[in-house]
């Protein structure tokens, strides 16, 4: 749905866009950051890498909460995403200083391989800390970040690398700029891989997230949707597929999972019990297998169930 | 500082040395350019041992084709870390070379800086080529004529001994596996010790060396010289020190004619600096005596002879020890004038090593239109960029018209230009930084609402002109609404003063009552058409539309 159309601002490549806008200004932070911070030895390195890598994070997993406007999502997903940044940038930057250290009399390009590859390393955690905790499969966030660290760890090698750092403006700019490209790739690159490979999706047809894609595609996975199932509702903590702005809509409303071949809608106990309406094309439910434009109406949210034909056949 | 270390972090909290820009202006493509063009630098000049890397050149600059459209020059030169080992790591990327670069500004502070200018010289991967040979070759050519041992002014001057005693400490300074062969010489060459890698069987060999006649009584530097040359060329040897008291003094040589003697000088030097070529032999060469004695002097040393080979060779001056300056030092004094001709000796042999052993070799392609051949003096800068610092090497060129060969001068080394890698930037600059590109963030954070914001407006805009209330003579009177058409009957064909909505795709202009067109989806019925437009609610409202 275009933006014109749709009024929203989270659809399509618009979120493509914040995230990288995010990533670059999580790029930004970490390089302010490790700018200021002096230590030496491995330990330098853990520490740089950690905080660039959780800054990143950040940026690129509180996109769905600044969206929605809940403090409570950025906590969760910018805090997950900011953890699993940390942990990255703090493994990839020694690890690759290592294998940089043992090609110190290589060409530069082996050296400028071995440093990209330390950004794919630290994208592709980040990447991965969006699958576990969103509504992607990890190894699309996974594969996500790893091409946005090669494309902006490319960038930081080209350009950072090669550009002084005596504290000048114009030098600062550069390695910032760099830094932040850096993040914006990572995060631009996970939206990308996830939107573009999504295998299902929920569009949000009125209320506060007019217009907004709900990537599902963890929870109608044959494997994954039967494990775990995607909570529709209103808690801000709890909720993975969260409607705010709606009363009508209980913190834990329905779910959507895999079950019996099938994705399937299912109204949970609560909802059932206060006789919330829960419908699928205008009929009451409490279990339904979806198909593909499906309009599901939670509360008085009403949502429409899209899913990649090609891939379910 | 090792050269694993401070690759990326350096970059983020230790702000450490590289290139630099200089200007940034607003706008990231000018970041790019400015980081990509411009190669000034700036740092802290500062004594070898500080910078931790010193940067030693092995012989001269080696100029190559320079009478063809592929000029090179060539030198050959090590790097040691501050505790004398060598350091391997330097790669082609680190290189950069330039024809009248300016010279650094050196501030009072001590700070340096490179103001950008002169012509680059492209650096390409194969250009540094890192030898690491390991065990080299050297051949010592000793004259052993009578005039090495003698009587002045009653007092025994042994210039044997003394080149002995130096050569001593120099094969101790050779490498383990580095091999050496001993040529003497007086009227004719002949090895006192054969190719090898003991340098205890060497001493041994120079130990019992001794003058021998009649033989000494002449001294045939030429033919030994050309000896020395092609035993070195059939054995791999590309490195000959030649010692020598005097001059060419054979039979031959003293019967020429005086007015031939100069042009018999010049054609042996030009065969024997051919040969040399051919073999890839450089020779160093060492003069003893006076060279401003007449030849006719026994103390004579031929240095013009000498300068002339080592430069066609080794692309550099001869060596000379100055002996009248030596006795007038130590006058009445043997023991003192022996140890200072031993020092002497032991200095020269010392700094010719230095040329054997190198571990880079760097070629030089010079673009040939921007190299000037106009007999004036340029100068080539040479700079090697290592983590911390930076190694100059400079070094002169004079090229004449009509000349295949340029005149260039001896490699000389510049101070360090050092960066402080504790140096943190400017609170004050980082946070200018952080303003700036955080501020441009949030303006593109702005621009989709305000697109957004600005095809709303388009669409109310659009939509205000297109729902209209019938009036007496409009001609939509009477026209059927695409959702419901005629077989719904005349009751729903559009009259007087219904609301309706006028499909503004000009192509279209289909009457739409407006519930049906909010009906629709907010578009127009028409299929070959779909042309969408919201209808303000408060207007669906008025008109009694249940949305």
């Amino acid at each position: 749905m275009s933006p014109a159309r749709s009024g929203s601002l989270t659809g399509g490549a618009n979120r493509i866009y914040y995230y990288f806008v995010l990533g670059a200004m999580g790029g930004l932070v970490g390089w302010y950051f490790t700018a200021m911070v002096t230590v030496a030895g491995v330990a330098s390195q853990v520490v740089l890498g950690g905080l660039l890598g959780a800054s990143i994070g950040l940026g690129a997993g509180a996109f769905d909460g600044i969206a929605c406007g809940s403090m409570a999502r950025i906590v969760k997903f910018g805090g997950t995403s900011l953890l699993l940044g940390l942990a990255a940038g703090a493994i990839a930057l020694p690890l690759v200083q290592t294998l940089y250290g043992s090609v110190s009399q290589a060409d530069s390009v082996t050296r400028f391989s071995i440093g990209t590859l330390c950004w794919i390393v630290l994208g592709g955690l980040i990447g991965l800390g969006e699958g576990v905790s969103k509504g992607s499969q990890p190894w699309k966030g996974l594969l996500g970040g790893m091409i946005g660290g090669a494309l902006g760890g490319g960038i930081y090698e080209a350009v950072g690398r090669s550009t002084a750092s005596t504290g000048s403006v114009a030098e600062q700019s550069v390695l910032a700029f760099a830094v932040s490209t850096l993040g914006g790739f990572i995060g631009s690159s996970v939206a990308l891989v996830t939107t573009v490979l999504k295998d299902a999706w929920l569009v949000i047809e009125n209320g506060k997230l007019a217009g907004t894609e709900i990537n599902i595609s963890k929870y109608v996975h044959r494997d994954l949707g039967s494990r775990r199932a995607g909570i529709i509702g209103s808690s801000q903590w709890d909720a993975n597929i969260y409607l705010p702005g709606d009363s009508d809509v209980l913190p834990k409303h329905a779910s959507i999972g895999y079950r019996d071949g099938a994705p399937t809608l299912t109204a949970l106990p609560l909802a059932i019990q206060r006789r919330a309406k829960t419908l699928v094309n205008g009929r009451p439910v409490t279990v339904w297998p979806l198909s593909n434009g499906d309009r599901l109406q939670i509360g008085s949210t009403t949502l429409q169930y899209r899913q990649n034909l090609k891939k379910r056949g | 500082m090792c050269d694993t270390d401070m690759k990326i972090d350096s970059r983020l909290a230790r702000q450490s040395p590289k290139l630099s820009c200089r200007l940034l202006g607003m706008f990231l493509p000018l970041v790019f350019a400015a980081a990509q063009t411009d190669p000034a630098v700036q740092g802290i000049q500062t004594p070898s041992d500080q910078a931790g890397f010193s940067l030693k050149t092995a012989g001269g600059i080696e100029p190559y084709n320079w009478g063809t459209a592929n000029p090179i020059m060539r030198f050959n030169f090590s790097i040691e870390r501050s505790d004398r080992t060598l350091f391997n790591g330097l790669a082609p990327g680190n290189v950069r070379a330039a024809i009248d670069e300016p010279e650094p500004i050196v501030g009072q502070d001590g700070r340096v800086t490179q103001p950008p200018g002169g012509v680059a010289i492209p650096i390409h991967p194969g250009d540094l080529q890192i030898t690491s040979a390991g065990s080299v070759s050297v051949m010592l050519v000793i004259d052993g004529s009578g005039s090495m041992v003698t009587q002045r002014s009653g007092q025994s001057i042994d210039k044997l001994s003394a080149a002995k005693a130096a050569i001593y400490d120099f094969l101790d300074g050779l490498h383990a596996d580095d091999k050496v062969a001993i040529i003497a010489f007086d009227d004719a060459p002949r090895f006192i010790f054969a190719l090898n890698a003991s340098k205890s069987a060497a001493k041994t060999a120079v130990a019992n060396f001794a003058i021998r006649q009649p033989g000494a009584k002449y001294t045939a530097l030429y033919d030994s010289m050309k000896f020395a040359v092609e035993k070195a060329r059939d054995l791999g040897v590309h490195h000959i020190v030649f010692l020598t008291d005097g001059m060419e003094d054979t039979l031959r040589f003293n019967r020429l004619d005086p007015s031939h003697k100069d042009a018999y000088r010049l054609e042996r030097e030009r065969e024997i600096a051919s040969l040399a070529h051919t073999g890839d032999v450089h020779i160093y060469t060492i003069g003893i005596g006076d060279r401003n004695a007449k030849p006719s002097d026994m103390a004579f040393v031929d240095f013009d002879t000498l300068s002339r080979i080592s430069k066609q060779t080794a692309q550099l001056d001869a060596n000379y020890v100055n002996l009248p300056k030596l006795a007038r030092e130590n006058q009445n004094n043997p023991a003192g004038f022996h140890a200072s001709l031993v020092a002497q000796l032991k200095s020269i042999l010392t700094e010719i090593s230095k040329a054997f052993h190198f571990d880079y070799t760097l070629v030089l392609r010079p673009i040939r239109s921007t190299l000037p051949q106009d007999g004036t003096s340029h100068m080539v800068t040479v700079v090697c960029s290592l983590e911390k610092v930076q190694l100059p090497v400079r070094f002169s060129f004079v090229w004449s018209r009509g000349s295949d060969t340029p005149e260039i001068s001896a490699p000389h080394v510049g101070k360090p230009i050092f960066y402080k890698l504790d140096q943190k930037a400017n609170p004050v600059t980082l946070i200018t930084v952080c303003l700036i590109f955080f501020s441009i963030l949030i303006l593109m954070a702005l621009i989709p609402p305000l697109l957004l914001w600005m095809a709303k407006r388009k669409q109310v805009s659009v939509a205000n002109q297109a729902v209209i209330t019938v009036g007496d003579r409009s001609p939509h009177i009477g026209k059927e609404c695409p959702n419901e058409l005629s077989h719904l009957g005349r009751d729903y064909l559009i009259k007087k003063g219904d609301v309706i909505v006028v499909c503004p795709n000009p192509e279209c202009e289909t009457a739409h009552h407006v519930g049906c067109w909010h009906l629709g989806d907010d578009m127009c019925w028409v299929r070959t058409c779909k042309r969408y437009v919201p209808i303000d609610p408060m207007l669906l409202d008025a008109q009694g539309v249940e949305d």
